[in-house]
């Protein structure tokens, strides 16, 4: 194992994250911080009130997500490292200030559960990325032609996407299951949105002017189309809640809006993807908690300026 | 008639064209050869409109070009993902329908599968008809012929002649292949360091050919 190279890996690694953080806007991740911060703070106080060792699993649950979720196993046996010095590393450091919790809070045991994680999380195999490839090529030509970014993210995800419609569906007559299938249907939505499409169809698109809000348009009707259904079950065994269906669609419908929105807003010729889920968690955040929904309906707004711009330009 | 008068453009504050004028036009087709980074892609972005002009202007006919005016061929094209090849043709083609079969007939494509799965080759077929299916007055190709097998390379050659026959469309071809070019073009424009160096008219192709092999010999020589 070469140190040097490994070193050498991670300053490039960090400066990749960086980047990604420089990309997303210093100005929303100062907003996130200090939202993030006070989840954290209440999150600490609840592990010293409590110090039981269970804590030291819980906290390397991000490590477990992290590690399942890798596809860089063949790159860097194809640059030559040896994958578990890297992931020991990794997760080591990113599991610091779980560690440094845990030690303020003297839970040794907690600390030694959180060690024997990490040092064991690298042995389990990373998911094979073939055998992890669900797409498949079913017919949806009953869908419309604009409705593309639909027909690819339901063919991406298999038939999981059908199956979680008709669970919601089938779960609707109960009053709790519809705001957590829209929450879930709207985090769902932001990968829907993440591709972008080659200069051809964008200008078939937007060739003509008010093409971009005839987009979001059609794509918000088509979100609250897809809903429609479980609205209408929620009302015939719910009726007394009849508002909630409010809430819930505007929640869908300014997801959609912002997803459109936030895909086009940082879009330059030849981009291929843009990675919205961190900023599309954030606007999730805010939109489903009532005091900072305006927060997200001005960003939303601001978001539809920028890309709009953005198209006015090359199209 | 497209002219290109005296534009300049590149990234940021580096110029990548210089002064690049051009004119060609309808029916003709107009090939342009350079070495690598000699700033072929950069004059079709240009053309297009990725890159704005710092100076000078584009006209079709005597108008400002607009992008309806014009498609645009890239070297590397890409799609969306988990989408069909017939489904890629129809968003295209919006309101006009489209005679897959002809296409399929054409490249064979297999338009029911997903663009996923398709091979660089026929990811470039399919580009080439999108391309051919937006019927534009003014078309850009960059590198067409990159990732074709002989067959196809066949095809897309007597689809630009038939093209020219129809006498109203202006084709711009970037290619290092010489003799490709020396079939199709009426005329061939060597680039250089984002300047057209000059324009060859077929009774010069012969001369050209030489005229370059010349020069990599010469550069052969300045190697060592």
């Amino acid at each position: 194992m070469k140190t040097a190279q490994l070193l050498h890996f991670q300053k490039i690694r960090i400066r990749l994250f960086f980047r990604n953080l420089q990309q997303a806007g210093w100005g929303i991740l100062l907003v996130a911080l200090v939202l993030c911060a006070g989840v954290i703070i209440s999150f600490l106080s609840k592990i010293m009130e409590k110090p039981l060792p269970i804590w030291g699993i819980l906290l390397a649950v991000p490590v477990f997500l992290w590690h399942f979720q890798r596809r860089d196993g063949r790159f860097l046996q194809q640059i030559g490292l040896a994958a578990r010095p890297v992931f020991w590393l990794e997760y080591g450091l990113v599991s610091v200030p779980a560690a440094v919790v845990l030690i303020f809070g003297e839970n040794w045991k907690g600390l030694i559960l959180l060690g024997l994680c990490i040092f064991l999380t690298p042995f389990f195999p990373l998911p094979d990325k073939k055998s992890d490839d669900k797409t498949t090529n079913f017919s949806l030509d009953f869908l419309p032609g604009w409705a593309f970014e639909w027909k690819s993210g339901i063919r991406q995800t298999g038939y999981g996407f059908c199956f979680f419609w008709l669970l919601g569906l089938a779960g609707s007559w109960w009053v709790g299951t519809l705001p957590l299938f829209a929450f879930l249907f709207g985090t769902m939505l932001i990968s829907f949105f993440e591709n972008i499409e080659n200069k051809e169809i964008m200008q078939s698109q937007f060739a003509k002017s008010g093409g971009f809000w005839q987009k979001t348009a059609k794509n918000v009707l088509f979100a609250d189309l897809l809903f429609l259904p479980h609205a209408l079950v929620f009302l015939i065994f719910n009726f007394q809640y009849w508002y909630f269906l409010l809430a819930i669609f505007g929640f869908i419908s300014l997801m959609t809006a912002f997803s459109v929105a936030a895909k086009y807003a940082n879009w330059y010729p030849g981009r291929r993807r843009a990675s919205n889920s961190l900023l599309s968690g954030l606007f999730v955040f805010f939109t489903v908690s009532a005091i900072f929904t305006p927060v997200a309906i001005a960003w939303w707004v601001w978001k539809a300026w920028q890309a709009q711009k953005m198209l006015n330009k090359y199209f | 008639m497209l002219k290109i008068n005296e534009i300049t453009a590149g990234y940021g504050k580096k110029n990548v064209l210089e002064n690049l004028s051009l004119t060609c036009f309808s029916g003709e087709i107009h090939g342009i050869l350079g070495w690598n980074g000699a700033g072929k892609t950069t004059f079709f972005n240009t053309v297009f409109g990725f890159l704005p002009l710092k100076n000078g202007e584009i006209q079709l006919d005597n108008r400002q070009i607009s992008k309806s005016d014009i498609s645009f061929l890239e070297t590397e094209p890409f799609f969306y993902p988990n989408l069909r090849g017939r489904e890629y043709l129809e968003l295209l083609a919006g309101q006009k329908k489209v005679d897959f079969e002809r296409w399929q007939a054409i490249f064979d494509l297999p338009l029911e599968d997903l663009v996923n799965s398709y091979s660089t080759g026929m990811l470039k077929k399919l580009a080439i008809a999108g391309v051919f299916l937006q019927n534009r007055k003014v078309m850009l190709l960059d590198e067409p012929f990159n990732g074709l097998d002989l067959e196809s390379a066949e095809k897309l050659s007597w689809l630009l002649e038939n093209l020219k026959k129809q006498g109203n469309r202006v084709v711009l071809i970037s290619s290092h292949i010489l003799p490709t070019l020396t079939r199709l073009c009426d005329k061939i424009s060597r680039l250089e360091v984002g300047k057209i160096v000059q324009t060859y008219l077929p009774e010069q192709f012969s001369g050209l050919e030489i005229e370059l092999k010349n020069v990599v010999h010469q550069k052969f020589l300045d190697f060592g």
